[in-house]
């Protein structure tokens, strides 16, 4: 009787023990069964490019293309020239954001900067591009106004090129790096710059050498969000770019049109790991720059 | 300055509370000011575009000029005729609802398990589940399109909705899982101390506690698949799409404002949802959580 009792206890401990799995089943088997085996069938597709079609056949074909091709590796330039354009541009327009936000001092303008500011997140991506490209159409606001103002005689173009593109994905992304900076800002605490200001430091050190390496966590995390975002856009960078700026997104496109999957699988990869490249960087700059504040400290 | 202070005269103890809240030591500031300017400018380079579409919306003339020269509602009569925007309207409603309450279910569930309990690998199975934030939507497109073919399911909703699901289903458990480290543990224990079932617990005690995860969670994950165009474009069949689908190939092939009449209908949707999520959710609350969704 006793070691059945304790049979019962030990069967219990397990049963205590193992507890968490039927909570974290469902969630395990959809992952597994769509999203890991999803990426395994992008590696396999890359080096099987008819899998899909019913004749699987081993070739590097589509990773050589890629990789022997001039042409693609300047559109991987162009794609990673727009991150940098978008992400810096993002930064310089979304730290005073932050920072003006973060220092109303009503609760109800706060509230209002705030709706404003992530409002633009509940309207459809495809309607916000569509805005800007009517604003920056030759027959758009934008250009009536310069030419109004007599700025410019001519019509400019503002869209199907890199300005188009980058105007209209800061106005996408910006959310993303406000966000980040706000929350930093927020955890600030007043004495330290006092402290600063008490030992003599005017206002452009203060911000130098406290506020500014103190953000600095929030400044990376937006800054890659932001990046990651870009390089992977499709929507906005195929519509305000009129097919005259080609990025990897678009090239994923034109190759799935054209049902070449093999090909798209090799650029969806490559896209996976410039993604997976920057937030590792990412991860070291944050953890870099909590380092270099705790000394400051 | 001046003008403040005969009132905190009468109240010293509000000039007190206003000097510790800096209210008066910068009143009039360059900096200060040079920030409201920025804050104006980017709420308006924010509202633009959103605005010009409601513009154009009532414009006479199916071409986009700057002014419109007339106005008129017939894009948005036109907009009634087109059932196949109808049609993927009700699509993405299907596939957002479905799959917003599967991601809420699963997500509680799991953010249960990682937040509850302490085992082995259990970091690891959470950046398991974070992963696809990470991987390019397009890319994920690309990859699911490969899969539902092998599979001989092209074409239906069902794949559709697992594809999204995988999308929102991170935000929900990181959302969660935020809530759920700030629920009070020891209201859960004096309520099986008292009896409780396990599930009577969980509905009378946690479910109320992570009532503002859940709203937050179920709103970003109907939000993301409801505008989600890079996942679906190549899980959609030509007469079966989703809205955005739909709306970015109508924007292909032609730029008439009936696109713009849409739109104007949806932002009314929108701000509806954003009076009604600002006069709901604490914007305490709101802001802690947007942060762990961030991520």
């Amino acid at each position: 009787m006793t070691i059945a009792a304790a049979r019962r206890g030990s069967w219990r401990s397990v049963a205590r023990r193992y507890r968490h799995v039927p909570l974290l089943a469902p969630a395990v088997l959809l992952s597994m069964a769509v999203f890991w085996v999803c990426m395994a069938v992008l590696v396999t597709m890359s080096v099987y490019p008819f899998l899909a079609a019913g004749t699987p056949r081993f070739t590097w074909v589509a990773w050589h293309r890629f990789l022997t091709d001039g042409y693609y590796w300047s559109v991987v330039g162009t794609t990673l020239n727009l991150g940098v354009l978008v992400t810096g541009l993002s930064l310089v327009i979304g730290y005073p954001t932050a920072y003006a936000i973060s220092k109303i001092r009503r609760p109800g303008w706060a509230l209002t900067a705030y709706v404003m500011l992530f409002a633009p997140i509940l309207v459809s991506v495809v309607v916000r591009t569509y805005g800007w490209m009517l604003l920056l159409s030759k027959t758009g606001a934008v250009n009536y106004v310069l030419r109004s103002l007599r700025l410019i005689d001519e019509p400019i173009a503002l869209i199907f090129n890199t300005t188009g593109i980058v105007i209209a994905m800061v106005h996408i992304l910006l959310p993303f790096m406000v966000f980040p900076v706000m929350s930093v800002i927020g955890q600030l605490t007043p004495d330290l710059k006092e402290a600063a200001m008490d030992l003599g430091a005017n206002r452009w050190q203060t911000f130098r050498r406290v506020t500014l390496p103190l953000t600095l966590p929030g400044v990376v995390a937006g800054s890659q969000i932001v990046f990651t975002l870009t390089i992977s856009a499709f929507v906005t960078p195929f519509l305000m770019g009129g097919g005259k700026v080609q990025i990897l997104s678009g090239l994923i496109y034109r190759d799935m049109e054209a049902v070449n999957l093999g090909f798209a699988s090799v650029v969806s990869l490559l896209l996976l790991v410039l993604a997976v490249a920057i937030l590792v960087l990412s991860n070291r700059l944050v953890r870099q720059a909590y380092a270099r504040a705790e000394v400051s400290r | 300055m001046i003008t403040r202070r005969p009132e905190a005269s009468r109240r010293p103890e509000a000039l007190g509370r206003q000097v510790a809240a800096g209210r008066l030591e910068t009143a009039r500031d360059p900096i200060r000011t040079g920030l409201f300017v920025v804050l104006i400018l980017v709420m308006a380079f924010m509202l633009a575009p959103i605005g010009f579409v409601l513009v154009y919306a009532f414009s006479s003339v199916s071409y986009a000029i700057f002014p419109p020269p007339g106005f008129s509602v017939r894009w948005f009569v036109k907009l009634f005729q087109q059932e196949a925007l109808f049609h993927a309207a009700v699509n993405s409603l299907i596939v957002a609802a479905v799959a917003t309450v599967t991601s809420l279910i699963v997500g509680t569930l799991a953010a249960l398990g990682l937040v509850r309990y302490r085992f082995f690998g259990r970091e690891w199975l959470r950046a398991a589940f974070l992963a696809p934030l990470i991987v390019p939507r397009i890319a994920f497109g690309v990859a699911m399109l490969v899969y539902v073919i092998l599979l001989r399911r092209f074409g239906g909703l069902d794949s559709l909705i697992l594809a999204h699901l995988m999308v929102t289903l991170p935000f929900a458990i990181s959302i969660l899982s935020a809530t759920l480290v700030s629920a009070d543990r020891s209201l859960e224990e004096a309520a099986m101390d008292l009896g409780a079932t396990p599930l009577v617990t969980f509905w009378k005690v946690t479910l109320p506690q992570i009532r503002t995860g859940l709203a937050v969670s179920g709103f970003f994950s109907f939000i993301i698949s409801w505008d989600q165009v890079e996942t679906s474009l190549f899980l959609v069949k030509t007469d079966n799409k989703t809205l955005p689908v739909e709306m970015f190939y109508y924007l292909q092939r032609q730029q008439d404002p009936v696109i713009a009449a849409l739109s104007a209908f949806l932002i009314a949707v929108a701000v509806v949802v954003a009076i009604i999520a600002v006069l709901t959710v604490n914007p305490r609350d709101l802001q802690r959580l947007l942060a762990a969704g961030g991520r």
